[in-house]
């Protein structure tokens, strides 16, 4: 036992805020440009609360800015959940004169890829007259697997989407046993089931809105939705397919009936 | 907050530069280490930002973070295992007045500083925690049980029992 007098409560109290008083913090670093560029990046984030839902297939998440309740929405092995808000991007496309945002659909490819690159899947485009023969072609490394990307330039029936752009479509083989994808959307934006050839599609029309990967380990990846506009998806052999353009819900249910 | 909370990244980064000192300073309490508490706090204001869509619209953001940053220094002390000492200054003691400690009583005041910093650093992180929301951070009790995840009522048992745990150590 110490031979120091023992400290009544009221000093020892004091002490410790003298002690408080004479802690030498370190500097305050500056946290608010480094945290907005994590929040920022795609692909970042995991979400470990997301961890505990239906880990037997594939999940799209519905992040609506203000909603109170969980909502889920069943699709064929897709699950859409709403929940309360979250960072939605706010890009908004731009009317000429315009510059075309970086995209991040990975590296071009030439439109002869089909039979020379080994994506994984067997690869399918649309093939009506609405959008047109794709303008350009992309593969992407994604966190799940390769991705392939079809660019449409905008037409007559067609509207811009962003600068030069009038619709994407993408595909990627989902992790179905163990990958989550999510998607998030904003306030106004609204959740509706639809067919694609009489199987279960979900159909997005509104605000921008964020997906959600998530790996065969349970590692979950953020990445911003390019367009930010109506969006389809569907399943095809096991192969998720995306639509994104500024068409109307029957629009892009056809476009997608096309696809071959 | 609510402008954060719909989305708005440029409301969030108001709230990050209206807090960074706090959350900085209470991961540096939990950690001893200023590289350990920087990056505590920055990926606690990461977290809480992806889990605003959890948060209570109306309760304070204060204890909230607080909450998240502390977490996220408890694990990295955890993962260093390291002890946590903290520096301290060697301004000048001026308890009351203008009228400066005699040269005895400002060695008298350090080395009970230095006594109680040990002390805390051999405590259990739930009592350090405790202890340093009260008398380093300043936080009111109904803070404290928002930030503890606790009843009012508890925050003064869980308070006065880390206190008690501190007093044990020192007079060990």
């Amino acid at each position: 036992m110490p031979d120091r007098p023992r400290m009544s409560d009221a000093e020892l109290e004091s002490a410790l805020g003298d002690l408080a008083r004479h802690v030498a913090y370190p500097p305050t670093p500056e946290l608010a440009g480094r945290v907005a560029a994590e929040v920022a990046r795609p692909q970042r984030r995991r979400r470990p609360w997301l961890f505990a839902l239906a880990p037997a297939v594939v999940t799209l998440l519905v992040i609506g800015v203000g909603a109170a309740a969980t909502e889920i929405i069943s699709l064929r092995g897709i699950q859409i959940v709403r929940v309360p808000a979250s960072a939605i991007p706010s890009a908004t496309p731009s009317n000429a004169p315009c510059a075309r945002p970086n995209l991040d659909l990975g590296t071009p490819i030439a439109p002869e890829f089909k039979g020379r690159i080994d994506v994984g899947f067997t690869v399918v485009e649309p093939r009506g007259t609405l959008l047109g023969d794709p303008a350009e072609r992309y593969l992407r490394e994604g966190p799940t697997g390769k991705q392939v990307s079809f660019v449409y330039a905008p037409n007559q029936r067609l509207p811009e989407a962003v600068c030069g752009v009038g619709a994407i479509f993408m595909e990627l083989r989902g992790q179905v046993d163990q990958a989550l994808l999510g998607k998030a959307i904003g306030p106004g934006t609204t959740v509706q089931n639809v067919k694609v050839g009489g199987a279960s599609a979900i159909w997005l029309e509104g605000a921008p809105h964020l997906f959600f990967y998530r790996d065969a380990q349970g590692n979950i990846f953020q990445e911003t939705v390019r367009l930010a506009r109506n969006t389809l998806l569907w399943e095809r052999d096991g192969v998720l397919l995306r639509l994104e353009a500024q068409l109307t819900r029957d629009e892009a249910i056809a476009v997608a009936e096309s696809v071959r | 907050m609510e402008r954060a909370k719909q989305g708005d990244a440029r409301a969030y980064g108001e709230l990050v530069l209206r807090y960074q000192s706090l959350a900085a300073r209470a991961a540096y309490l939990v950690t001893g280490s200023a590289a350990d508490a920087e990056e505590a706090a920055q990926e606690g204001f990461v977290k809480a930002y992806y889990a605003l869509g959890r948060f209570r619209a109306g309760a304070p953001f204060r204890p909230w973070l607080l909450r998240i940053v502390t977490n996220e220094a408890i694990n990295r002390r955890v993962s260093a295992r390291r002890h946590v000492t903290v520096a301290l200054s060697e301004a000048e003691d001026r308890p009351s007045g203008d009228t400066a400690l005699s040269p005895e009583e400002a060695a008298l005041a350090g080395e009970r500083r230095a006594l109680i910093r040990d002390a805390m650093a051999k405590l259990r992180d739930d009592d350090r925690v405790v202890i340093a929301y009260r008398y380093f951070l300043d936080l009111s009790e109904a803070e404290m049980a928002d930030a503890l995840q606790v009843a009012r009522g508890t925050v003064k048992s869980r308070l006065s029992r880390a206190i008690g745990r501190l007093r044990e150590v020192m007079d060990a």
